[in-house]
């Protein structure tokens, strides 16, 4: 546990001085509240619009099929990692079988998906 | 300052956070009127089911309870993305996610 | 994964394999119309079928997480039996020139292929896999018709009470899991007989949970209150498909979960089932005299039913005996044929805008078709539970079994109820007959659906006259579960 202290003093000085210098600006710092001052920074030149902007559909079309094959490698690193001893208990040929079942199964997924036109970009 | 060396966790601790946690998101379900908040709870009831789950399976010295989250993560993917699809139909046509706008199946 | 495994899994394996197979036909033959489509999922499932009716292997296939055995293999031919219905009812009902909505096939099978699991199930894990399998495809399924506002709120509606039941289910899981020690049934009984949980408050917690979760998907007062607007929004055939199939399905895990998985519980939580059952059916049927709204009505003759199939369980736990536990799967075989035929009605009087169906809608039906209205009657009659018809015979094995069990009031509430509900049963069958139809009324009516109607009927006549080979195909289903304890 006392291994663990320096690491503690170097983020409560990290925190402290930070705090310090915000409050102290805030307090010390002339405040000259002009309208081009408080609006939004977008490179120096004048902003338009809102920011509550509307997104095209197909962020979202696309976030989704991500979603979905994003959280089926969730399958894949335990396997991979009790792989080595299953390969050891003989196991490995089997193994590898379901693997391939469980990848033909996310492949036909892509292909219908593909197929259906979900991934064209207009 | 209390030594830091002897404040365990134990299995109690986590079941409790994990039950609090779950009533969190069954009141979101229950009070909240955005469907998005309401499924927000619904993941956070989830995610309260999968801790109760690994502290368990902690406890045990035993994998079934880890099968069980990776499981329970990929419904809760699989639950999440037809939601938002059906939400977004449902946002296109009427304008408004508050389930309160649902009205017209209960005429 | 061995060749013994996916061998003893056959008939899941070729419906999954059908659901791949029409994805893909109907993603490279742009051209496949419904037509096609419903051919390929029927050679599928009827390969299904025949694994399911032959199989004699029985055992406990990936390391037991699912069990073949006789009572898999009943349910697997109610499933199979119930989705090629839904597809004669469907094929013709989403057929749209210009946009037919495809999904539906891959989507049945699918749907399918989770029921089979739930009821093969022997470990938490599958348990849920199955039961999320099927809720993920029947949310996309309710919310099929987007051109309809209806469905889409009926499959979102279904899709939140849906999950939030689902975290239920898995947070009792979750806490039985860290009670007994394990996800795998019969080990979770061993526990519970060997050290008995009687004041164990983390046990109950988690079997009330538990329950809580069940209850929810087979329409348990008061965890029902979804079911009414989702059947009224969804497409009729999918409405069927779901008060058939859903029900069936989560009957045969709750079946195996009480049988199998916590054979060893006290009589505390059998009274608890007896204020379900009466609530259930008593709710179900008293607000269903009140419908006029056939759609509607048959949601909350589900939740009746859902009433009469618990006294079935509360019959048969904890002592259970082959002849009363036989009549609960009896019960939910027959209970599927006959839900389907008067959704089948609805599908044949409803467009795909998903109007509302009104009762008064039926009205003079049997001066323009006098079949169909034949049809219906018998369907009426079996829901109702009148000779000659499959649903007397499913009642009397019911309340039969929960007489001998004891539970005499019980069952004379059941018939109490059974009394009440005819009312609103023959009040469709009244108006077929008794009154003049409208000039315009039920022209083009589709001869696909027709005809599965009749085939039902005709099934639920015969059932109905020689009840016993499907008793004793029941029999047999039980006697699987029979033994393990």
């Amino acid at each position: 546990m006392n291994a663990y202290i320096p690491i503690l003093l170097v983020v409560s000085i990290a925190v402290v001085f930070t705090l310090l210098f915000v409050v102290l600006s805030r307090v010390l710092g002339p405040s000259h509240r002009t309208p081009g001052k408080l609006t939004a920074y977008e490179c120096g030149i004048p902003s338009r619009g809102t920011t509550n902007l509307k997104f095209y559909v197909r962020f979202y079309v696309v976030a989704l099929l991500f979603l979905l094959f994003d959280l089926e490698t969730v399958f894949l690193v335990p396997w991979a990692v009790s792989f080595r001893s299953f390969v050891e208990r003989g196991m490995g040929g089997q193994m590898f079988v379901a693997m391939l079942v469980f990848f033909g199964l996310l492949v036909v997924g892509l292909i219908y998906e593909w197929r259906k036109g979900a991934l064209e970009w207009e | 300052m209390p030594d830091l060396t002897t404040l365990h966790v134990h299995l109690g601790h986590y079941l409790t956070l994990s039950a609090i946690l779950f009533f969190i998101g069954v009141s979101g379900v229950v009070f909240r009127r955005n469907a998005i908040i309401m499924f927000m709870s619904i993941e956070l009831m989830l995610t309260a089911v999968n801790l109760t789950f690994l502290a368990v399976s902690r406890q045990l010295g035993d994998h079934q309870g880890h099968v069980f989250v990776l499981f329970a993560l990929a419904v809760a993917a699989a639950e999440a993305g037809v939601g938002l699809a059906i939400l977004v139909e449902i946002f296109k046509r009427r304008g408004s996610i508050d389930v309160d706008d649902f009205r017209k199946l209960m005429e | 994964m061995t060749w013994s495994d996916a061998s003893l899994i056959a008939p899941i394996l070729w419906v999954t394999l059908g659901g791949v197979a029409v994805l893909m036909t109907d993603a490279f033959w742009r051209r496949a119309g419904t037509g096609h489509l419903t051919a390929v999922s029927v050679v599928f499932l009827t390969i299904a079928a025949i694994y399911a009716a032959r199989s004699d292997a029985s055992g406990s296939a990936f390391a037991g997480a699912l069990a073949a055995d006789s009572f898999s293999a009943f349910f697997n031919l109610t499933f199979i039996v119930v989705a090629l219905i839904t597809l004669a009812l469907g094929s013709s009902y989403f057929a749209d020139e210009e946009q037919p909505l495809v999904e539906f096939f891959p989507l049945v099978m699918f749907a399918t292929v989770g029921m089979m699991v739930m009821a093969a199930a022997t470990d938490m894990i599958t348990i849920f896999l199955g039961l999320e399998t099927m809720s993920i495809s029947l949310y996309v399924l309710a919310a099929l018709q987007r051109r309809s506002i209806l469905s889409m709120e009926a499959g979102f509606k279904y899709l939140i009470l849906g999950a939030f039941s689902s975290a239920f289910l898995l947070y009792g899981m979750a806490l039985l899991y860290g009670s007994t020690g394990s996800t795998h049934l019969p080990t979770m009984a061993t526990a519970i007989q060997g050290v008995g949980f009687d004041r164990d408050l983390l046990f109950w917690m988690g079997w009330g949970f538990l329950l809580v979760g069940l209850g929810f998907k087979i329409a348990m007062v008061p965890f029902h209150m979804w079911t009414p607007d989702v059947y009224d929004g969804s497409p009729a055939p999918v409405a069927g498909f779901m008060a058939a199939g859903v029900k069936a399905a989560s009957f045969a895990a709750m079946l195996r979960v009480v049988w199998t998985g916590l054979p060893a519980l006290g009589d505390m939580w059998i009274d608890m089932l007896v204020v379900f059952a009466v609530v259930t059916m008593t709710a179900g049927n008293l607000i269903a005299l009140a419908q006029s709204n056939l759609k509607r009505m048959l949601a909350y003759s589900a939740i009746a039913h859902a009433g009469y199939l618990l006294v079935g369980i509360v019959a048969t736990t904890p002592s259970m005996t082959d002849p009363a536990a036989r009549g609960i799967l009896f019960y939910l075989m027959v209970y599927a044929l006959m839900n389907l035929g008067a959704f089948a009605l609805i599908t044949l009087v409803s467009s795909r805008e998903g109007e509302k169906v009104d009762l008064a809608g039926f009205a003079g039906l049997a001066r323009r078709h006098p079949v169909i209205s034949a049809c219906v009657t018998v369907f009426m009659l079996s829901l109702a539970g009148i000779p000659p018809t499959a649903g007397f015979w499913g009642k009397v094995y019911v309340f039969e079994a929960a007489v001998r069990d004891g539970h005499t009031v019980l069952a004379v509430i059941a018939l109490l109820n059974s009394a009440v509900a005819m009312f609103y049963y023959l009040r469709v069958v009244v108006l077929m007959y008794m009154r003049e139809p409208e000039d315009e009324a039920y022209t083009g009516l589709d001869p696909q659906v027709g005809a599965a109607m009749v085939v039902l009927a005709v099934a639920l006549l015969w059932i109905g006259l020689f009840p016993g080979p499907m008793a004793e195909l029941a029999r047999q289903g039980v006697s699987a579960l029979a033994g393990s304890f």
